[in-house]
Order: C-alpha cells, then sequence, then structure tokens
C-alpha cells in the first residue's frame, strides 16, 4: 500500500501545480463537413429482438494513405428487410479542410446487413490499412489493395465467422509482427427460437414488455485468431479466450500488467468482464482470465454489471494502464484503478464517475487528453436499448446526452459544462481522432437510426501538444500496441498506440500527448512490442513520425 | 421487518378507525392475541373461524393480515380483495395491507394502483405514502418514490421509514448528498435501524466522506453487533485508505457471520492480493466463485441501496 500512499501524494503535489483549465467545447460539424448518414437499425418506436438493440459503429482511419483521417460508417437493417430496403455501410474520404465526400463504391464497400462495428489493422504489413466488419451473420473483411479500393476477403483470410460478432481488436498478441484478433460474439441469436416482448419474465422492464435478454438468452463464445505470416488468419481454440460463453460487446488490448505484451481485456454485458492475462511464450498462445483475481470482473459489491464500452488509460498518471467500463442505466459507470502488483480497485465514485451515469445507458467511451493539460479526461456517450421507454411510464429517455469528464489531476473527475453532447440521441458507437489535425481529440458518435454525430474539439488552450504517427518494422507496421513514456515538465505520461476499444469503434491509432503549459525538453521512450525500445524528442504542435529500428527487437537498446 | 413494520403500522390504523369490537368478539381477540404473540400460523386458523361466523369485511381484513404475516401474500391478496369488495367505505388499513401484499405476490403495478388510490383517498395517511414510495423504489421508480416519499415525510415527519427510504430512493437515482441527508434524518427518528445506519455510511464513502461513513458503520454495529454490511463497509474504507491489513479483519469478520457474503469474499480476495498472500487470496476467491455461482445475493443489507436497482 505504500505505492497508494505515494500516488496520493502525488496527486497533491501536481494538482497543486495545475493551472486553471480552459473549458472543453465540442462543436457537431457533422452535416457541416459533407458527412450524409442514416443508420438503420431495427425498429425505431419498439423492439421486438435483442438484436434490434446493439447499433452500429465506426473507423476513423487512412484507407488512402493521403495522411488524413477518412470516416467508415457501418449500417444496419430490419427484420425482414433485404439489402434493396436496407442502408449500406458507407466511407468517407477526408478531402482536406474539415471537408468528407462519400466514395463507399467506388472504394468497393458497399454492403447489407446487420453491421455491428468497424475494426482497422494492417494485417498483411503492406503500409495500407484493412478493415474487419463485424455482423450478426458473417463477419467481413475488406483487404486494401492499395489504391483506394477494397476486396472483401473475409473467407479467403479465415474471418467470416457467421455467429454474432460485435467488438473485435487486433493486435500483435505473440509479438511475431504480425498482427493477431480477438473476436467477441454476443447471444447466441435466432428470431425464431426467441421470446417476443413479455413472453417471458426477462421480457419486462419496469413492467413494461421489451425485447427479451440477454438475460434468459444463450451467451456466445469470444474468438482467437493467430495472424499468419500469409495474410491469412487461423482460429486457436484451447485458450481461456472462448473457453467461456459470456454476452461480449467490448473488447480492448493493452499492456495491462506492463511486462512488454498486450493483454485482452473484455466487457461483458450482465456477465462478469475478463482480463485475459498473456502469457505467450515461444510454446504458443497462452492466456489466464485473471479479472477476477485482478479486481475487474465485477464491480465493488462482487456484482457482474452490464458491460458495453470499454477503453483503457492512466488517468492518474501513475504509470499504469486503469480501464474504464460504460454499463446499464440506473446502475454507474465503472473505473478499475490501477494500484499496482496487478491489482485494481473500483474507484468509480472517488473519482467522480460514478454518480453522473446513473440516469444513463452508456456505450462508447473514451480516455482522450481533450484540453491537453497532460492529464486524459473522460467521454461516455449515452443512449436506452428500449425505446418503448418514451412512453411515459418509466423515468428514462431513450435519447440520451453524452458525458465529458475533465481531469482535476487529483485522481477525480468533473462533468464539464453543457458541451454539443447535452444534445440527447440514442448514441452507441465512439471513435477518436484528430481528423483535422489541429493537435486535439475530435469524436464521431454512431446514432441509432439517426445520423452520426461529428464533433470538433474546440477548446481554446494555449497547451501544447505533440503527436506521435508510428510505423513498425520488427512490430506490426501500424504500431498499435506501441507504449510511449513521456517525460518533460512537471509529468510522466504513458499512453499506448491502440485503435480498437470504445465500443464498436476504431480510433485513431496516432498518440497525441498534451504538453500543458510547460517547458521542454519533452523526451519519449518509445517500447514496441518487438521488445525494441528507442528514445525520440517530442516536436511540439505536429506529428513526429516514429520508424522502429531495424535489428533491435529485445536488445532493449537504444536507436533513434 | 418491514412488511411487519407496515401490518403494525396498519393494525393501528385499524384501531384508531374502530375496525374490531364486534361480534363475534371471541374469535377477533384469540387471532389478535396470536398476532401480538407471534404466531400468525394460529391466528389464520382464528380468523378463518371468525370468516364463518361472520363473514363481512373487518373478519376478511384480519385474516388477510394474518395469512400476509404467515407469509402466504397470494391467499392474503384474496381475502382483503374480499373484504375490500365488502366494505361500505374505502379504508386505510386495509388499503395498505391490500397494497403491501400485493407487492409481496410481484404485483407491484396493482399495489401501485392500490395505494395511489388509497393516497387519494387518504391524503395524509403517511403508510400509505410510504408503501407507495417503497413500491415505486422496487420498480426502480425513483421520482414517483421520491414524490411519495416526500409527501410522507411533509405529513408526518416523526416516520422513520419515509426518511429511509427516500434515501434508497435518492441513491438509485444517483443523488447521493440528498440521499445522506435522508439516510441521516432516518438513523436520528430510529436509532435502531441497523439499515439506515449501513446505507448512510455506504452513501457517505461514496460522497468521499470516510471518516463521518465510519462512523455511520460503527453505529450500526452498536445496534447490531457483527452485522456484516456494516462490517464489509468499514473494510472497504480500510482498503480504499490503503490498509489492507484492517481490511482484511473487517471483512473475515463479516464471514464469521455470514460465511457466503459475496461482497466481504470479493473484498477480502482483494486485500489479501494486495498484501502478497496470494494462495490466500486465490482459496477466498474460490469461495466467492461458488457464492456468485449459486446465485448468492452481493450482500443483503449493502445492496439495497444500489445494487438492487439493478434494471434487467
Amino acid at each position: 500500500m505504500r505505492t497508494v500512499t505515494a500516488v496520493v501524494g502525488a496527486f497533491l503535489a501536481l494538482g497543486a501545480a495545475a493551472s486553471a483549465q480552459p473549458q472543453i467545447r465540442f462543436t457537431e460539424v457533422a452535416e457541416a463537413s459533407g458527412i450524409r448518414f442514416i443508420n438503420m437499425y431495427g425498429g425505431v418506436g419498439s423492439k421486438d429482438f435483442i438484436l434490434e438493440t446493439t447499433g452500429s459503429g465506426a473507423a476513423f482511419f487512412d484507407y488512402d494513405g493521403d495522411a488524413d483521417l477518412d470516416v467508415f460508417l457501418v449500417n444496419g437493417s430490419r427484420l425482414g428487410y433485404d439489402a434493396s430496403q436496407s442502408l449500406s455501410n458507407a466511407l468517407f474520404r477526408n478531402e482536406g479542410g474539415g471537408r468528407f465526400r462519400e466514395v463507399t463504391g467506388p472504394a468497393g464497400l458497399e454492403s447489407y446487413g446487420w453491421g455491428q462495428g468497424a475494426f482497422v489493422v494492417d494485417h498483411d504489413n503492406d503500409g495500407d490499412l484493412d478493415l474487419l466488419v463485424t455482423r450478426y451473420g458473417k463477419n467481413l473483411f475488406y483487404r486494401n489493395r492499395g489504391d483506394g479500393t477494397f476486396a472483401e476477403a473475409g473467407e479467403a483470410v479465415g474471418l467470416d465467422d457467421p455467429q454474432w460478432g460485435t467488438g473485435a481488436a487486433f493486435g500483435d498478441l505473440d509479438r511475431d509482427g504480425v498482427s493477431d484478433l480477438v473476436v467477441v460474439n454476443y447471444v447466441d441469436f435466432r428470431v425464431e427460437a426467441t421470446p417476443r416482448p413479455g413472453e417471458e419474465p426477462f421480457c419486462f422492464f419496469r413492467g413494461l414488455p421489451v425485447m427479451c435478454g440477454p438475460n434468459g438468452l444463450t451467451p456466445a463464445p469470444a474468438l482467437l485468431y493467430r495472424g499468419l505470416s500469409d495474410g491469412r488468419f487461423a482460429r486457436v481454440e484451447g485458450q481461456a479466450i472462448g473457453a467461456e460463453r459470456y454476452f461480449g460487446l467490448g473488447v480492448v488490448l493493452g499492456d495491462l500488467d506492463d511486462d512488454g505484451d498486450l493483454d485482452v481485456y473484455v466487457a461483458n454485458d450482465q456477465t462478469p468482464n475478463n482480463l485475459y492475462r498473456n502469457d505467450t511464450g515461444a510454446g504458443g498462445f497462452d492466456f489466464t482470465d485473471i479479472g477476477l483475481s485482478a479486481g475487474v470482473a465485477y464491480n465493488e459489491d462482487g456484482r457482474a454489471q452490464a458491460g458495453m464500452g470499454v477503453d483503457l488509460g492512466d488517468y492518474d498518471n501513475d504509470g499504469r494502464l486503469d480501464i474504464v467500463v460504460t454499463n446499464f442505466s440506473h446502475d454507474y459507470n465503472t473505473v478499475y484503478r490501477a494500484v499496482g502488483g496487478g491489482w485494481f480497485l473500483d474507484e468509480s465514485f472517488a473519482a467522480g464517475v460514478a454518480e453522473p451515469s446513473y440516469p444513463y445507458l452508456g456505450w462508447g467511451t473514451g480516455f482522450r487528453d481533450l484540453d491537453r493539460d497532460g492529464w486524459l479526461d473522460l467521454v461516455v456517450l449515452n443512449g436506452h436499448v428500449y425505446p418503448e421507454v418514451d412512453g411515459g411510464i418509466t423515468e428514462s429517455d431513450y435519447a440520451q446526452r453524452g458525458l465529458v469528464f475533465r481531469n482535476r489531476t487529483d485522481g477525480g473527475f468533473d462533468e464539464v459544462p453543457p458541451t454539443a453532447l447535452e444534445v440527447p440521441r440514442v448514441y452507441r458507437g465512439a471513435a477518436f481522432a484528430d481528423y483535422d489535425d489541429d493537435g486535439d481529440t475530435d469524436l464521431l458518435a454512431t446514432v441509432m437510426n439517426g445520423s452520426p454525430a461529428l464533433f470538433r474539439n474546440d477548446t481554446g488552450t494555449a497547451a501544447a501538444w505533440a503527436g506521435f504517427r508510428l510505423v513498425g518494422r520488427e512490430s506490426p507496421r501500424d504500431g498499435v500496441g506501441t507504449r510511449l513514456l513521456l517525460t518533460g515538465g512537471e509529468l510522466s505520461q504513458v499512453r499506448e498506440a491502440r485503435a480498437a476499444g470504445s465500443y464498436l469503434a476504431s480510433s485513431d491509432s496516432r498518440v497525441i500527448f498534451g504538453l500543458g503549459l510547460g517547458s521542454g525538453p519533452f523526451r519519449v521512450r518509445v517500447r514496441w512490442l518487438s521488445g525494441c525500445e528507442q528514445e525520440v524528442e517530442a516536436a511540439p504542435g505536429r506529428y513526429l513520425l516514429v520508424v522502429e529500428p531495424r535489428d533491435c527487437a529485445g536488445s532493449g537498446r537504444t536507436g533513434s | 421487518m418491514r412488511v411487519i413494520a407496515s401490518l403494525g403500522a396498519s393494525l393501528l390504523l385499524s384501531a384508531a378507525l374502530g375496525f374490531g369490537a364486534q361480534d363475534p368478539e371471541a374469535l377477533l381477540r384469540s387471532g389478535q392475541r396470536w398476532l401480538d404473540a407471534g404466531n400468525a400460523r394460529a391466528a389464520v386458523e382464528s380468523f378463518r373461524r371468525l370468516v364463518a361466523a361472520a363473514p363481512d369485511s373487518r373478519s376478511h381484513y384480519y385474516l388477510g393480515v394474518a395469512l400476509l404475516q404467515d407469509d402466504r401474500p397470494e391467499e392474503a391478496v384474496g381475502a382483503l380483495r374480499r373484504a375490500e369488495s365488502l366494505a361500505e367505505t374505502p379504508n386505510p388499513a386495509l388499503t395498505l395491507s391490500l397494497g403491501t401484499a400485493l407487492l409481496r405476490t410481484g404485483a407491484s403495478q396493482e399495489a401501485i394502483e392500490v395505494l395511489m388510490q388509497g393516497a387519494r383517498h387518504f391524503p395524509r395517511a403517511a403508510p400509505i405514502l410510504v408503501q407507495l414510495g417503497y413500491a415505486h423504489y422496487t420498480r426502480l421508480e425513483g421520482e414517483m418514490a421520491r414524490e411519495a416519499l416526500r409527501r410522507a415525510r411533509a405529513v408526518a415527519p416523526n416516520n422513520a421509514q419515509a426518511p429511509f427510504y427516500l434515501g434508497l430512493a435518492e441513491a438509485a437515482l444517483g443523488a447521493l448528498e440528498p440521499a445522506a441527508e435522508a439516510f441521516g434524518k432516518a438513523v436520528v427518528l430510529d436509532p435502531g435501524n441497523f439499515e439506515a445506519h449501513v446505507a448512510l455510511g455506504r452513501t457517505l464513502a461514496q460522497l468521499g466522506r470516510p471518516e463521518r461513513a465510519r462512523e455511520a458503520y460503527r453505529a450500526a454495529l452498536a445496534t447490531a453487533p457483527g452485522l456484516p454490511a456494516a462490517l464489509v463497509g468499514l473494510g472497504r474504507l480500510e482498503l480504499e485508505a490503503g490498509r489492507p491489513e484492517g481490511a482484511v479483519a473487517s471483512f473475515e469478520a463479516a464471514l464469521a457471520a455470514a460465511p457466503r457474503h459475496r461482497q466481504a469474499l470479493y473484498n477480502l480476495a482483494a486485500a489479501l492480493a494486495l498484501l502478497g498472500r496470494m494462495e490466500e487470496a486465490a482459496a477466498v476467491r474460490r469461495r466467492f466463485a461458488e457464492a456468485a455461482a449459486a446465485g448468492e445475493e452481493p450482500g443483503r443489507s449493502l445492496s439495497r441501496t444500489r445494487s438492487k436497482a439493478r434494471p434487467r
């Protein structure tokens, strides 16, 4: 417990030094920027089945290699609809100047069905980014041809699993330089085998007949894939991942025990969350679910919550990754703070995150430094699962506002005054990116049966920033999983390059550090998944390209 | 405990309104004595004979009350419905008992309708308002629970149940400051309500006031020595203060009283792990997993403040 004391001491010291903060502000600019998209997802005024509730996500990624971030939006369907009645997924090319243009057809990404999430990877390390779309039905994998077009290759690469895939995350789990993959599945669902609203005791909400589940339905197992050097993926069985069934929705990869490899955290609905510790070595994949022993499977009451979205981030700047999980309404969103020794404590109330979250049903979420003060803030998007709650009988609203929390720098958060996220919508996915390359993090929010919201970060701050774009050589080329430690000024900050997380979304994997008002120099130690470590100097005000040195893997020596 | 309290309130109301003192008196007095003695089964038998001898509203009412106390809510609903149909005028005691019985059968919407009607007829009947608020609370209708319970507090400022349930409703809405205020009033009005002390401690802990939370938990233990929920609360405070040794002692004390207490097991494993006692932690985790698999509630008293507010 000396560690906890030391951390508290650090909070006090740094909190005293913190300067007045600018107000975090967003401006909603989707329509103005050219992102015109309608999501179709299940019934609008009522929903008969759980399939109609999960919604669709989105991805920010540079599909055409022109160094700016494009937008991919997933679409769903309606019960009884075929492709001719449904709406397609869509790709919007970033034209610069804050403008986007739809290029779905030319890019070969037109697709229909019950799309869920979008997840980005350079699976063949060829320098362009490929795309996985999870679905109720066969997942789709789009191989980037490198000329601005894609070819669907789900079956060819072995990723066309037909279950109800929701969250997914690519990362080099065995550190062989090729990205592997975890896909979580939600419910083993068939319309004809599922009771309708009010037909079973688990088909009510506050006395209202509503869609049934997930309790009472059959959960589905997660899938673990090993990435092969020829671009295909091979299912890995006999591991903890997939051994038990959960109602999986969110998954994120990160080095939660700081041992140099990526662990797997899964947020499950109504079932305990999982933390799969990665002990993979020469003998192949080796995962152990330590969620219970690490204190991240349940809340502080020992109760499983309704996990939806998830993210990792070192919000208290103690060098350890913490976890946030969004949950159901009339419950609280959970912040698990890492306290050392591989243990986490549910500190949601102490962090000030729990109380404001009670009325809301949370989905997409992310720890991001929105005001560039060097401390991770927190965003949570909300929206109910039951349209029927709007009938006036319950106190819940179907459309709900988002929540933005500013890091107080003392281990807690304050909910910030109204931002554009105040407008109630039926939010689901949240993808984060600096799409306008101005050094702050913007937010793309998907909306069920509605248009997405693009929240441009307009926080006026004099604080500096430094960005990093990573290119691996021994490690996967997209740099995902690389850990960066920035020192300089008053703070040390740890960040990891990460794309998947939040809810059904893929975010900008570039790393941004807020530098506050401190003066440099700022040094960054870069630890690649290969084991290679190098040190670079931050370049305030721009993104620095960092390429993994050759023949450095595992040596621990520094390159430049 | 709450049901018994409600029944007591309804009997008091009954006496105040002149129920009883009618033929056949012997059967009535016999049944009442059995009720006073806590033998609901015998009371049921007496009141059944009373119903046979005098099948009026009053007889059915007493039979319903006894059935409710004998944990037979479905039968109680039948008797009380019969009493209601025979009653010439609305009766607050009958309304309260019927609402309580319906709530016990799980027919919360019907219970609310009955209680709301009673509240309209008897706007100053605090027990009805309290039960109405509690019924809303069980349905996670926090705003409506809050409204009913505030009305109860307004008409009966010394009713100790109203602030307790109001606190639960506020906590379920995530309104921790009002919850703490309400629980504080509840323990002043009824220092023996250990559940209110625990709920107050829990809320204060969530508000980041560990010293005051500790006082509340200790007050609960003074009222109910060895109360697991209070010991778990104290253990959590120790854990969050970075004192896992103290936390272990509290959790172990809780488990001595309730060996399958999920919160105590879960948090004891955490404390042991923080102390590096990994084998013991693993053993406790196994016990927790068994309790979880058996569907044990996470801790009855504490869970009432939050965990019961589980939506699905």
